[in-house]
């Protein structure tokens, strides 16, 4: 599904990733973790086509996608959230869901000029439904900068797999929240999110991650220091060490 | 041959006083990142000022100056209270626009204070030719860019010397870390505007008593010269303000030459226009622009 | 019948409402431009030529000036597509201040009945006579005006709604999350460069046949300034923001008496007040949606 090959990045001085290799099963959900400053955001980033990795490639189905806008990544089916949070803040949750969909299928002039909100349009319908999946259909008209925290998380994640994406990258999806929240967000992506779909979650909260990942990998100061099962990768010294500091 | 280095002489004079003006639009943006289009008309303000003292009380030309600086302090105070410490850190654009709006406002303020078109400003330095071989230049541009250096070198010392000096060069680098240690952002906001100001007014002062005049368009000139001598040489950039100034000097004394008043302003706007297309960053300060994008793109 | 200084102030608002929505459509879309003056100059001296010299009809002259500003609209498009913020502000002000410097040096004269007509530079271009040659009341010319305006609101309504228009509107919120969705800003960013290209255009064309004399200096960075905080003011939510910023300026404080001479003191400070406590103006996004939503309230109860 997503394979990276010795990618490597580097900003002025920091050396942010080192031949990173990362290989990301199909169907299940992925965990990417480390501590702050590992990198993590940095490879979802080379991931979404933000910026390219200085060496290395990007598998996705076999394809390299180094070099392909973000946009286009987005086409070939990759979604994201993002970490701090990014919304249209002066359009309604609704219409936030329905900006992410004008894209799909490669609209002509003719579906451009069309309205966004016509009763038949199923664009509609599958904008609802992912609203409706992550309990957000009451707020379907509030403007998405009037949203609380915890709801602007759902927002996104309802905006990103709404499309159906092949792969869903989630950008620290419970990052600002209390325990309480963190456990609904994990709930929701393992109940509603995950089944039949390929998600790669980024966080370094360790309940969510436990909940909700059936595969991690782990980075630490831009290297990729385990990989596997979460019982097995999380019983090794070097990832304790990480995490907690050495004895 | 000996046409166009005259007028690259004749541009280095002139680019003096374009990059005293930049440097003012560039202290500016280094510390708020953000730009000021009411410099130019703060100026012409002040030399209004000026100019009413030199009709009204006395010709002595360091009293003008005088008066030119601390009125150019004063509306570059309501500018700065108005248009950006009004308005939030972030919002560059907002304040941009909102000094552009407070430009209307000076001018208008102008035509009623002084309603006639041209007013008389003192010379402040002997008019001579000074000849060296082909070539000659006149003595009150030479004083003008011999006094421009001089003001450099002070505004080097301050900067790199002084503790206010040092506060500022901090709080252009990284506001948020100068606050955590203590300095005000705030206080040196406001010493920005200020030092922007007193330089502003000698700019204009020394740019007018060379002209002998000062007009209701000289607002609009200076900020638009001033703006352009900046983004040539280089957003923030304080060397960049100076070679940006000097390269529009020579640039529009060589257009002048060949091609008249209108060429003039034409090339100036057009190499402004490709520049900014081509290398937002200026002459010396692409690595700003490449920051800036990297900060609107964080993700 | 409304006497003529009345119905001139209405076509005045009618024309300058034009370029204020192309400031407008821009501004939505994220990008500030100090310059739609330069297409509303362009499309005057276009559609005056084509009247007054080659004896074209009003409506063929006034397709022919906004289509070359939309053209020219859309090149200065492309060029600045990599560059935005500040730096597209100031690009496009370099561009109208170049335009206005050229229109300084453009001499098109042709002999009619006996005299020289068209353009002569810092002179001007005067006798655009078209219509009182066709004995046009101010009436009828205002009536002419305001028909292209309700045409120009009414597509700006369907393209508020269309995917299109929320691809602008995308735009003005953040262009990184654009991209994420699957769009690519480029094309889009000239749509919208040409489409306001195109209706200030149409503003400009009019106010050469209005005023019958146009010269250079009439197109300068005042009156772009003018036309971005019309939108300001009024409010980015909708299209009727920039005309109540128009109404504001042209109908109500050009109209008072007491403030003659004041009138860019009270405006300039208004629009400084404006961008410190409703940077998005009177009716900006929050607002429109809140009306939108009392209406809909109020049409169930």
């Amino acid at each position: 599904m997503l394979e990276l090959r010795s990618v490597s990045k580097v900003f002025g001085e920091l050396s942010a990733l080192h031949q990173v290799d990362l290989w990301i099963p199909p169907g299940k959900v992925s965990g990417l973790i480390g501590p702050n400053g590992s990198g993590k955001t940095t490879l979802v980033n080379i991931i979404t086509g933000i910026y390219a990795p200085d060496t290395g490639q990007v598998l996705f189905n076999g394809v390299d996608i180094v070099g392909s806008t973000a946009d286009q990544i987005t086409r070939f089916g990759v979604a994201r959230t993002f970490q701090n949070i990014r919304v249209f803040s002066r359009m309604t949750v609704l219409e936030n869901v329905l900006a992410a969909l004008i894209s799909l299928g490669d609209p002509s002039w003719r579906v451009l000029l069309g309205f966004t909100k016509c009763a038949n349009d199923p664009r509609l319908n599958m904008a609802l439904k992912a609203l409706e999946t992550v309990d957000l259909l009451n707020e379907a008209g509030v403007v998405a900068g009037e949203l609380s925290l915890p709801l602007r998380r759902r927002l996104e994640i309802a905006r990103a797999f709404v499309r159906d994406p092949e792969l869903l990258l989630l950008d620290e999806p419970a990052g600002g929240m209390t325990p309480t929240e963190t456990a609904n967000v994990a709930s929701l992506i393992r109940e509603r999110i995950a089944p039949g779909r390929t998600c790669l979650v980024i966080e370094h909260k360790m309940d969510l991650i436990s909940d909700v990942c059936q595969h991690l990998c782990v980075l630490n100061h831009g290297e990729k220091i385990a990989e596997g099962s979460p019982d097995t990768v999380l019983e090794q010294p070097q990832v304790i060490e990480a995490y907690l500091g050495r004895d | 041959m000996t046409d166009f280095v005259q007028n690259c002489i004749d541009g280095l004079m002139f680019g003096s006083g374009y990059a005293l003006l930049a440097l003012g639009f560039t202290l500016v943006f280094g510390v708020m990142k953000r730009l000021n289009l009411s410099f130019g008309p703060s100026i012409m303000l002040g030399a209004y000022a000026g100019t009413w003292v030199y009709l009204n009380i006395s010709d002595n030309a360091w009293l003008v100056a005088l008066a030119t600086v601390i009125a150019t302090i004063a509306v570059g105070i309501y500018v700065e209270r108005l248009c950006f410490r009004a308005i939030r850190h972030d919002a560059t654009i907002a304040s941009m626009v909102s000094s552009f709006a407070i430009w209307m406002q000076l001018e208008e303020v102008a035509m009623h204070l002084l309603p006639e078109r041209t007013y008389p400003f003192p010379a402040f330095f002997t008019t001579t030719t000074i000849e060296f071989g082909p070539f000659y230049a006149r003595s009150e541009h030479i004083t003008m860019l011999l006094l421009t250096l001089l003001l450099l070198v002070l505004l080097h010392v301050f900067l790199f010397r002084t503790r206010p000096g040092l506060a500022l060069r901090s709080v252009s680098d990284n506001p948020l870390a100068s606050a955590y240690m203590g300095i005000n952002n705030s206080n040196i906001l406001f010493l920005a505007f200020a030092l922007v100001s007193v330089l502003g007014g000698l700019a204009g002062f020394l740019i007018l008593s060379a002209d002998t005049q000062v007009t209701p368009y000289f607002g609009l000139w200076a900020t638009f010269k001033g703006l352009i001598a900046m983004m040539l040489g280089g957003m923030g950039s304080l060397p960049g303000a100076i070679l940006g100034g000097l390269l529009l000097g020579i640039v529009e004394a060589n257009a002048f030459w060949y091609g008249g008043p209108v060429i003039r302003d034409l090339s100036a706007y057009l190499l402004l226009f490709v520049m900014l297309i081509v290398r937002p960053g200026g002459l010396i300060g692409q690595k700003i622009v490449a920051e800036q994008r990297a900060a609107d793109e964080r993700v | 019948m409304p006497n003529e200084y009345v119905l001139t102030i209405i076509s005045n608002i009618g024309m300058i409402s034009l370029i204020a929505l192309s400031a407008y459509l821009l501004l939505v879309t994220g990008q500030i431009s100090f310059g739609q003056q330069a297409f509303f100059g362009i499309s005057a001296y276009a559609g005056a030529i084509a009247t007054t010299l080659w004896g074209w009809p009003f409506w063929l002259a006034l397709i022919f000036g906004s289509g070359l500003a939309a053209l020219i609209a859309g090149l200065i498009g492309v060029l600045t597509l990599r560059i935005s913020g500040m730096y597209f502000s100031i690009a496009t002000l370099a561009f109208a201040e170049m335009i206005r410097l050229l229109l300084f040096k453009l001499t098109y004269q042709v002999e009619i009945d006996g005299e020289l007509v068209g353009p002569n530079g810092a002179e001007g271009f005067g006798e655009i006579r078209w219509i009182f040659d066709h004995n046009i009341s101010v009436l009828e010319y205002t009536l002419m005006i305001y028909a292209v305006l309700l045409l120009v609101l009414f597509g700006m309504v369907l393209l508020e709604r269309s995917r299109l228009g929320m691809i602008f509107r995308m735009l003005g919120g953040d262009v990184l999350l654009t991209r994420t969705q699957g769009l690519n800003p480029v094309r889009y960013k000239i749509a919208a460069a040409i489409i306001a290209g195109f209706i200030a255009g149409l503003g400009g064309t009019f106010y050469a046949h209005s005023f019958t004399y146009i010269e250079p200096q009439i197109f300068n960075v005042m009156l772009g300034v003018h036309s971005l905080a019309y939108g300001l003011i009024g409010g980015l939510g909708t299209v009727l923001g920039p005309l109540i910023g128009v109404a504001i300026d042209i109908g109500f404080l050009e109209s008072i008496r007491i403030l003659q001479g004041y009138r860019m003191i009270v405006f300039g400070g208004l629009v400084a007040v404006m961008l410190i406590f409703m940077p998005r103006g009177i009716l900006d996004e929050a607002r429109v949606y809140w009306i939108k939503s009392v209406i809909r309230r109020w049409f169930n109860a």
